[in-house]
């Protein structure tokens, strides 16, 4: 039976950690194992993840998105590993239907779901009730609802563990965050592998939670500092492929 | 076995240096052979003229029905015609067959209940076999002798080494160094029927086949064999001894043996270690 | 009175140039004399070297504005001790002379002095601990180990039920991996390694506290070509009638790889130290088992050396209140050499080096 590991890097995060973490506990019927890489938290996450049986790795201070997943990538042991953020929440059949999706096909290598708050294709057309709801709606195993892409947000990002033997681990350049999951979709693109959305599977998003906190100047100017470190890497726009 | 302890108590000749000279010049033959023998004594002999006819003529007292196979291999300095005139049981053979091949040989052939090995240049009384040989006879099936050797230094020898370590594989560390390895021994029918004949030549392996098939082996009795190997010592200080390299391996081979019926761990504990968290 | 005649002195004029004196960069000869002045019995004080060596730096070279001071000092620490003039393997003349160097350093500069100890490399090093019940001595564990300039310092507390996690994170920068399941015998230490990326890796237990001084040889020797950096516990055991079964076995697997001078040392103990070929040769899920490590190691032909000789055999003894579990820690230790025996014989190689060539064994069948 394959195992998944799911990594969620985390940030002062704990008020979104916890309904995240339960839900996973809920709503997962297939083996999994749980990595929370901790950012130097100060609200409580450590001893939350102490007291619940979470598999934690304790940063000194914070690292950074890309910088947390690669440890949480070091130590999974999965056959499958799945890098998720921690304001989101999962559904009934969320993993079954996305390891189904990823395990259709040889050439398949990253998957993604569809969800309330994600750019791109991912972002469900429909307005937004409620989780249960839509997930109702969504999570009934469906492969004509697959969609294939070129690109998968970072929010939800599952790949088959030969994916990452050959890929690598998450470009540090892209610290703290954004255009890192551009850039991994892309390298994996390289070496041939898919990428694919399944659409028979909702996932919650909060919406950038861990930079909502921050000052808008500074997300922005965030994102056009890695988006000119993404062109100056690759030679094109990464919004083009969306 | 009411038989054995008269005969124990009544008929054991020492061999004291007057009577020494009186072999030598007679070459009587004082084995009798018996056709349905209680106990078989198996000797490997090349060339060990000097001390054969001593050998001999302690164990030919062991028991009244008895047999004594002598099993000669690349004899040339008269120790099978010794051997012969004294009345043993000689199976020859032109080459030297090497080491405890000539057990195997001698084991194919013996009819006894009790099997007692030992080698034809070191001279022990008949009394330091009689333990074992009693122990084979209230039931042990490999009688061993409890001599483990040199421990009371830091660089022990590696035979010394190897015999403790299989032991201790084996789940018998309370053999310490006792092995099949050492002579004398003895084994009962039933455990040369169970190890094989042939896999006497590897002691090392034949002792762990018997310890993992559930045969009873105890150590009985103390005989000091270390300080009874002048010729051998004196052979091999100056060189490196081949045979520590031989003994090495053959407990290499028993090991692995052990693990080619068991697991590559010899069924020891792995505590659940989890080592799927490693890929 | 007679009045005798004052012969006038002669006065020897010398003109010198009013620029400031520049600092003579010393070489090794007047390192050697400067050692050698020291101590009036004659014999070398590294010590005092050392500290006249801070001193000096501390005048021309600053670590005020570095973010990482220790590690600035420590490069200056390396400039000096390439001019030092004592043998590259006298790991005490070492401890002396770097600690010489710390003191002379921070009084030269007016720093309140911290009791930082120097490594002997430039290269990275990273330090896994691994702890499971250890809220005792993590803590001081990790003081000793915050004296030197890591690169990385990663904890891996596993099974936990005590404060261990916190006592550490409590007191550290370190990396703490928290898994709250045993993870099993050593597998801690394969985990915390496969999150470093230093050319150094050196492993302790949170349950021994070794000194800052103590771990120089071992990073030390790996620097300067050794692979594996053993403990050496030889000094510590009796002659071989007292010996347990696990030293047996150590012993035996050294000698059938004719490593017999290492007698019980192997990646068995901690502290060691590896290089990072190394650790890619073996790869962590053998170093989940030690081993089997020991035996690729020697086997793959990487340099396995010796060290430092650290006593840590009586911190095991206090642990015997519990026999049962010690007998069955021992039978783990005990099958983990027999698997390791069993891996170098991978491609039917029954008797390893040791060929029989004396026997005829057709003849016995």
């Amino acid at each position: 039976m394959q195992m998944t590991s799911i990594i969620i890097p985390n940030y002062n995060g704990l008020d979104y950690l916890k309904p995240c973490i339960e839900s996973i506990r809920k709503y997962t019927d297939t083996p999994y194992e749980i990595i929370v890489v901790d950012n130097g938290s100060t609200d409580g996450t450590l001893e939350y993840c102490k007291h619940n049986s979470v598999n934690l790795v304790s940063l000194p201070f914070n690292r950074g998105f890309p910088v947390a997943c690669n440890y949480g990538l070091r130590i999974a042991s999965g056959d499958a590993i799945m890098l998720l953020n921690n304001d989101t929440l999962a559904t009934r059949n969320w993993l079954k239907n996305m390891l189904n999706c990823l395990y259709s096909s040889n050439e398949i290598g990253l998957v993604g779901p569809v969800s309330n708050y994600i750019s791109g294709k991912q972002q469900i057309t429909e307005p937004f009730t409620n989780v249960k709801e839509i997930a109702r709606k969504y999570n009934t195993q469906d492969p004509s609802k697959w969609i294939p892409t070129k690109r998968i947000v970072g929010m939800c990002f599952l790949m088959k563990r030969e994916v990452f033997n050959r890929v690598g681990l998450m470009d540090e350049r892209f610290s703290p965050g954004h255009f890192e999951d551009d850039d991994y979709c892309y390298r994996a693109r390289q070496k041939g592998f898919k990428l694919m959305i399944a659409g028979d599977c909702f996932v919650f998003h909060h919406g950038s939670a861990s930079f909502k906190k921050e000052e808008e100047s500074y997300v922005k100017s965030l994102l056009e500092d890695n988006l000119r470190k993404f062109k100056e890497k690759w030679g094109f726009d990464p919004r083009l492929l969306t | 076995m009411a038989r054995l302890q008269e005969w124990e108590l009544n008929n054991l000749i020492p061999t004291s240096k007057r009577n020494r000279s009186k072999l030598r010049s007679n070459s009587q033959k004082f084995i009798r052979n018996s056709n349905a023998p209680k106990l078989s004594v198996v000797i490997p002999v090349s060339n060990e003229r000097k001390t054969i006819l001593r050998v001999l003529k302690e164990v030919s007292q062991l028991h009244p029905q008895m047999e004594v196979i002598v099993v000669a291999n690349g004899s040339q300095d008269g120790t099978r015609e010794l051997a012969l005139r004294a009345g043993a049981r000689v199976i020859s053979y032109e080459h030297c067959l090497g080491h405890d091949v000539g057990r195997s040989i001698g084991a194919n052939y013996a009819k006894g209940d009790i099997i007692l090995f030992t080698d034809g240049d070191i001279v022990l009384p008949a009394s330091s076999y009689l333990p074992l040989i009693r122990a084979v006879s209230s039931g042990v099936d490999v009688a061993l002798n409890s001599y483990s050797g040199v421990v009371n230094k830091v660089d022990v020898h590696s035979v010394v080494l190897a015999k403790y370590t299989l032991n201790n594989i084996l789940g018998r560390s309370d053999l310490k160094g006792a092995s099949m390895t050492t002579i004398p021994h003895a084994l009962s029918s039933r455990a040369l029927k169970v190890i094989g004949p042939s896999n006497l030549s590897v002691p090392p392996k034949a002792h762990a086949m018997a310890i993992h098939s559930g045969l009873k082996v105890e150590t009985s009795g103390f005989i000091n064999v270390g300080s009874l190997n002048p010729i051998r010592r004196k052979r091999f200080v100056k060189m490196k001894d081949p045979l520590e390299n031989l003994i090495l391996g053959d407990h290499l081979e028993a090991i692995y043996w052990l693990t080619e019926q068991t697991n590559e761990r010899a069924n020891l504990t792995d505590f659940t270690r989890k080592r799927q968290m490693l890929r | 009175m007679v009045q005798r005649s004052k012969k006038p002195k002669k006065r020897i004029v010398v003109s010198r140039p009013l620029s400031p004196r520049k600092p003579r960069r010393i070489g090794k000869i007047q390192n050697h004399a400067i050692a050698r002045r020291s101590n009036k019995s004659g014999s070398i004080n590294w010590y005092a070297w050392g500290y006249q060596a801070g001193l000096r730096d501390a005048k021309v070279k600053s670590i005020e504005n570095s973010a990482y001071q220790k590690k600035a000092l420590n490069e200056f620490w390396l400039q000096a001790y390439r001019q030092a003039p004592f043998s590259k393997s006298d790991w005490n003349a070492y401890n002396q002379a770097s600690s010489g160097y710390v003191l002379g350093y921070f009084n030269g500069a007016g720093i309140h002095p911290q009791p930082w100890v120097m490594l002997p490399t430039l290269k990275s090093v990273a330090v896994v601990v691994t702890a499971m019940n250890e809220e005792d001595t993590i803590g001081e564990v990790l003081s000793q180990l915050h004296r030197l300039p890591f690169d990385e310092i990663v904890v891996v507390v596993n099974g936990s039920g005590d404060s261990t996690f916190q006592k550490a994170r409590g007191k550290s920068h370190a990396i703490i991996v928290h898994y709250p399941d045993a993870l099993g015998h050593d597998v801690g230490r394969a985990v915390g390694a496969k999150l470093t990326n230093s050319e150094i890796l050196l492993f302790l237990d949170g349950d021994f506290v070794v000194k800052a001084e103590d771990l120089i040889s071992f990073i030390g020797k790996v620097d300067q070509g050794t692979d594996i950096a053993l403990n050496d516990l030889t000094p510590y055991m009796g002659t071989f009638q007292t010996w347990d079964s696990v030293s047996m076995l150590k012993y035996f697997l050294n000698k059938v790889q004719q490593r017999g001078d290492l007698s019980v040392n192997s990646l068995t103990a901690v502290p060691h130290a590896i290089s990072r070929k190394a650790y890619n040769i073996i790869g962590p899920s053998c170093l989940a088992v030690p081993p089997k490590a020991h035996a690729i190691a020697i086997s793959k032909g990487l340099v396995v050396r010796t060290a430092a000789s650290i006593n840590v055999l009586s911190a095991n003894k206090i642990k015997e209140h519990n026999r049962g579990q010690m007998n069955e820690v021992a039978d783990l230790i005990v099958g983990d050499h027999v698997e390791a025996v069993k891996h170098l014989m991978k491609g039917s190689k029954d008797r390893l080096n040791f060929p029989d060539v004396m026997r005829l064994r057709e003849w016995a069948k």
